[in-house]
Order: C-alpha cells, then structure tokens, then sequence
C-alpha cells in the first residue's frame, strides 16, 4: 500500500509492504491524520498554532495540546546534550521545528505499527522511519547535496526491526541549520546524515552534528546507536567507526 | 530545484523518468572514488575500483543492442519480466542523457543509454566508463533501495526527486 501526503510545506511518502487489510488502511489513515494535527499544533507558520501562541506568551505550556510539552521534553534533552549548538529558539522565537518533524514520522511510523503494520517506511521530505520483521530489507539512497537528484550510496539494516536515516543540509531549504554557538555552520560542510533505531533521535543528531560543523564527527562517535555520513564542498567525505556496516549494494 | 513552478508542473512526468536517470547515474559516478582519502576507509573507492579492469567501452552514438549480455544471470531473470520506463532527454553537465530503466521487483534492474554524452575530457570520460560501468553494475548490484534521505526538500522539490519516481515503483 502506498499513499504520499503533502504537509509542514513537503510531502510524505509512505510504503506499507504487509498484506493489505482494513486494520492496516485505518492505521495509514491515523498516521495521515497525526501529522495533520502535528502540523496545526506545532507549526510557526500558523499565527494560531498552540505553538506560535505559546512563543507569544499568549498561552501557558500547561493550556496547549499534551504534545506540547512532550516535544518541549524531547527538545530540551536535545539542547541539553547539543553541545551549545542546538536550539529551541533558532530565529529568536520559539521554534521547536528541528525536533517536531523527525518526532512526528516516527509517531506516524508507531500508528502503523500499532495498526498491525510490520513492514513499512516513512519518508517525510528526507527523513525516514522504517520497520521491518526481517521478511523485507528496505534500503535508503542518500542524496548528492550537490544535487538532489542524484544518490551517492544506500544504506540500511536488515537485523534491525527499526531503521531511521536524516540528513541535514543547505541543499533544499536554503542555510536554515543555525549553529546556536553563534558562528556559522562550518561552510565545507555539505550535509550530513545519521542513521540509527529512532528518527526522533536521529534527526536531532543530524541537525545538531550540522550546527556543529567542524566538531560533527567527534560528537556523533560519543553517541552509541548512531552512526554519521557527512559530504564536503571540497568534495571530500567522511564517516564515523562503524557507518559503513549499514552501507548496502 | 523549483526555479520556475509553473514549468515544473508542465514537465512534471519528464523529470520525474529525468531524475530517475540521471540518479542512476549517479550511483555509479566514479567522482565516488575522490571521497576515499577522506578518513572514512575504503568505502567510496571499492565500487569504483571494482569495475576498474571491465571496460566493455560502447560507441558514443550507437544504442544499445551491443550491451545487453552483459547482465548478470540472476538478475536478468527478474527484468527480464520487468517494466521498461523511457526517460526524456535531459541536460546534464556532462551534455544530454537519455536512458532507459527497467523496473521489476520494485528496483531499477537494468539501465541502457539512449542518448548519452559524447566529446572531450570530462563528457568521454563520463560516456566510456560511467555507462559501460552502469550498464554492467546496475544489473549485479541492483542497489535496491526504496527511498531516498536528503535535506529537507520542498512540495516543489518533492516533483523534481527521486523520491517521487520510487512512489510510482
């Protein structure tokens, strides 16, 4: 079963490759609907999203949506472990968006399983959730920074049940990584992706390693489960330890 | 990647068989191999090198009748029952590319340039080594994959990536 889904300004893809039934279609159409009302909850581009309101003290943490504050959890444990690069408050307001879309895969990724699915991936605008019961290897492409529409190697990991891969950059939505140290991210630093078990997790490394920039590789080895692939302007490459045990082909 | 929406809309269907082709391509460009001394192993130079001593070299100009055996058996099985999909001519920085995918199992199992790069320097290097290479490795190594992670790309970009034409596979 495949259904792609435009939300938070890209779209999601979903691949679902367990036998479909109606348990399984009403668990795709609970995951749609989650990252709808993520999207309305969370976004800064809705001036009456719980989250703008609350970036204008208009609202406590305690009147928004429960989620609230279970990503302003998740999101201070990541500012916390950021080495001073991670950030709520990327533009100077409150802007949890670095933490709210790799959360919200991987929860849409844990309505399917609930569903019943066993075997499926969520793309959503590069970073991927996937889930396996070993009965299919999912592989996943990472794109030339230097052109998206090309690919530079796969990865995967067929012994994991759960796969997730991120990739932060500047090639699509222009320089929005900001390095909260107050220097520039590193500008040889093309992108680079992180692969682990949770895209909550691994979306947060890969945008932290990015911010870090020149420190990106050292920081990601001090974290057990998480493996990085950076990409250089000069074109050079990079990765940690033992990334290339989930390189596929 | 989206420079002009409206023409994106248009051509949409071409750039996605656009993208295809020119992603596998990419899977395959021996550029990889430059990565290799930096700190990260033999990672990036090992399918370069492999390929290093067959180099079928085909024609610039000719088609494809020339290469088809050099598939691998196993795969070859596969696609032979698969989907050839026929991608528009596109310009590259190497010159125009035109090739032909065959999909079956829900990979891409077999590329065959129809239009490639002829020329000096950079574009022969590209047209005799790169489809000979692809032509050949495409096939044995299949790298399956089911969709591709990159920075975050926009509505607009989504029509343009690759991961567009792997929701139609």
């Amino acid at each position: 079963m495949r259904h792609v889904e435009e939300c938070m300004g890209t779209v999601f893809s979903f691949d679902i490759r367990d036998d479909d039934s109606s348990d399984i279609e009403t668990g795709l159409r609970q995951a749609v609907a989650s990252l709808h009302e993520v999207d309305r909850i969370f976004s800064t581009y809705k001036p009456d999203s719980d989250i703008s309101r609350l970036g204008r003290f208009e609202i406590s943490v305690d009147e928004c949506d429960p989620l609230v504050s279970l990503v302003l959890n998740i999101a201070e444990r990541a500012v916390a472990d950021g080495a001073g690069a991670f950030t709520l408050h990327p533009g100077g307001l409150l802007d949890p968006s670095a933490v709210v879309k790799g959360w919200a895969i991987e929860r849409a990724s844990d309505i399917l399983r609930a569903a019943g699915s066993r075997v499926h991936l969520v793309n959503g605008g590069g970073d991927i959730q996937s889930c396996s019961d070993g009965s299919f290897d999912w592989g996943v492409a990472i794109a030339d920074p230097r052109d998206s529409s090309r690919v530079i190697l796969a990865v995967g990991d067929p012994k994991a049940p759960r796969f997730a891969v991120a990739t932060s950059g500047t090639a699509e939505r222009g320089e929005h990584i900001v390095d909260a140290r107050g220097h520039a991210a590193d500008a040889g630093l093309l992108s680079i992706t992180v692969v682990g078990e949770s895209l909550t997790d691994v979306d947060i490394a890969a945008t932290t390693a990015f911010a870090l920039g020149a420190d990106a590789r050292d920081w990601v080895e001090t974290h057990e489960g998480l493996e990085a692939f950076g990409v250089l302007a000069d074109g050079g490459m990079w990765t940690t330890t033992r990334f290339s045990h989930y390189v596929i082909g | 990647m989206s420079k002009n929406p409206s023409l994106a809309r248009r051509v949409a269907p071409a750039m996605l068989l656009g993208s295809a082709a020119i992603a596998v391509v990419a899977l395959f460009d021996p550029v990889f191999g430059h990565g290799s001394g930096g700190g990260g192993g033999n990672l990036f130079a090992a399918p370069a090198t492999s390929d290093s001593g067959a180099k079928p070299g085909i024609n610039s100009g000719s088609n494809t009748s020339t290469k088809t055996n050099t598939k691998s058996k196993s795969a070859s099985a596969d696609c032979a029952n698969g989907t050839a999909i026929t991608g528009s001519v596109i310009d590259t920085r190497y010159g125009p590319v035109q090739l032909q995918a065959t999909v079956a199992s829900g990979a891409i199992c077999d590329v065959t340039p129809l239009v490639q790069p002829s020329g000096d320097g950079r574009t022969n290097y590209i047209s005799q080594q790169v489809f000979p290479y692809l032509d050949k490795q495409a096939v044995k190594v299949g790298i399956k994959f089911q969709a591709v992670s990159g920075a975050t790309y926009t509505s607009e970009g989504y029509r343009s990536a690759l991961q567009s034409i792997l929701d139609q596979m």
